[in-house]
């Protein structure tokens, strides 16, 4: 389990956008799978079924800040995101880009957006890391890569080659 | 074309890309758009500049834990596991101490001999519960697992060869000498009758189930 925390870190870091905050949820996240140990089934990856605990726990965290009720459920595609405390905190601090732009993804696109390209887990996986259908992660995932895209192309401190590259942009 | 048809369509062709950009992770089906995407360049830049966003995205995450993962973390690991292994502080004593904590506790008012001829039993039952090596490895390891993993009255089933058996733990206390113990029944069933086992166990320091007493109980209740 010792040996996870760097990528329970870096995955909590991504869906909090804070270093204490992610380190108090993947705190919480191995105090609760200590807990369950029991019901860990060996032979089935630890990784997936920590990153599972964490999702639910983060999940449940910001239902409980109860400002954001609605977004949680069903898809709201193009709707602006209210801002939330976590990209307040953002906001404060100095951001590098990606994180930046990280930050302005859904929730459930960003989830599925570190899932599948930070932690390198299958589509299969993350689908059962987050209890959804494939299709469904599918669909985010490719949002939550355009979201990224846009952020990143308009961020200034480009990390491409240059501006131009992308297609069908208006 | 209005905005929301070209976002669609970007999204689409993004969830195109992602089966070349997640390799083998993206499903079967999702990879015969391979092809297609490589000969037209502006998919080709766009898949480009999706993978260097995850990479840098991957880059900046990783900088901003660079150094030490904080002390608090491994702690809550660490002590974590001692506490519900009852082990704590026993990691670094010697084979023979851990042997000898174990005893102390498992042979309450008779001596280590029982201790041994104890073993000898459990291990008599086991060459009656099996019929070869392999089996008798399959249940051992059944026996482990069941005893790690699984919560009282939930069993684990084996099967090897025309053999199957049950594991089953029934009780978890913890020893005065802090380590934690099981009662489970094991029971083991090929052609005929089945055979019924009832164990006491407790887990040494290196995480395993260490058998100590096994008697036969009345058969045919288990399986």
């Amino acid at each position: 389990m010792v040996a996870l925390l760097p990528r329970l870190r870096r995955f909590a870091l991504g869906l909090t956008g804070s270093v204490d905050r992610a380190d108090d949820l993947v705190q919480a996240t191995c105090e609760r799978a200590i807990r369950a140990i029991d019901r860990f089934v060996p032979g089935t990856r630890l990784d997936s079924w920590m990153f599972k605990i964490m999702q639910n726990l983060h999940r449940n965290a910001i239902r409980d800040r109860a400002t954001e009720g609605g977004t949680l459920v069903g898809n709201a595609p193009d709707a602006d995101q209210p801002l939330d405390g976590e990209r307040a905190l953002d906001a404060r601090l100095a951001l590098t880009a990606a994180r930046r732009a990280l930050a302005s993804i859904d929730a459930e696109q960003r989830e599925v957006l570190l899932l599948i390209g930070v932690e390198g887990f299958s589509y299969e996986e993350a689908a059962t890391i987050l209890d959804l259908p494939v299709g469904t992660v599918t669909s985010r995932l490719a949002r939550g890569r355009a979201k990224l895209r846009d952020a990143l192309e308009l961020a200034p401190n480009e990390h491409l080659a240059g501006p131009g590259l992308t297609g069908g942009r208006p | 074309m209005t905005r929301d048809d070209e976002q669609r369509e970007r999204e689409a062709l993004i969830a195109e890309l992602g089966a070349t950009l997640d390799k083998a992770a993206a499903p079967e089906g999702a990879r015969a758009a391979d092809r297609q995407t490589f000969e037209d360049p502006e998919s080709l830049a766009l898949l480009r500049a999706l993978r260097a966003d995850e990479a840098a995205l991957t880059a900046e995450l990783d900088r901003a834990l660079a150094g030490p993962i904080p002390e608090r973390l491994v702690e809550t690991v660490e002590t974590g596991f001692a506490a519900r292994a009852g082990t704590r502080g026993g990691r670094q004593a010697p084979w023979w101490a851990l042997a000898a904590a174990s005893l102390a506790f498992l042979v309450i008012g008779a001596g280590g001999g029982l201790w041994w001829a104890e073993s000898r039993i459990d291990q008599a039952l086991l060459r009656f519960e099996t019929r070869s090596e392999l089996e008798r490895s399959v249940l051992a390891e059944t026996i482990n697992r069941a005893l790690e993993t699984q919560v009282s009255g939930e069993s684990l089933d084996w099967r090897s060869g025309g053999s199957m058996g049950r594991v089953t733990p029934l009780r978890t206390y913890r020893s005065r000498s802090g380590h934690w113990c099981r009662e489970y029944s094991r029971t083991t069933r090929f052609n005929g009758e089945p055979i019924a086992v009832l164990a006491l166990a407790c887990r040494n320091e290196a995480g395993q189930w260490v058998t100590l007493r096994a008697e036969p109980k009345a058969a045919g209740s288990e399986l």
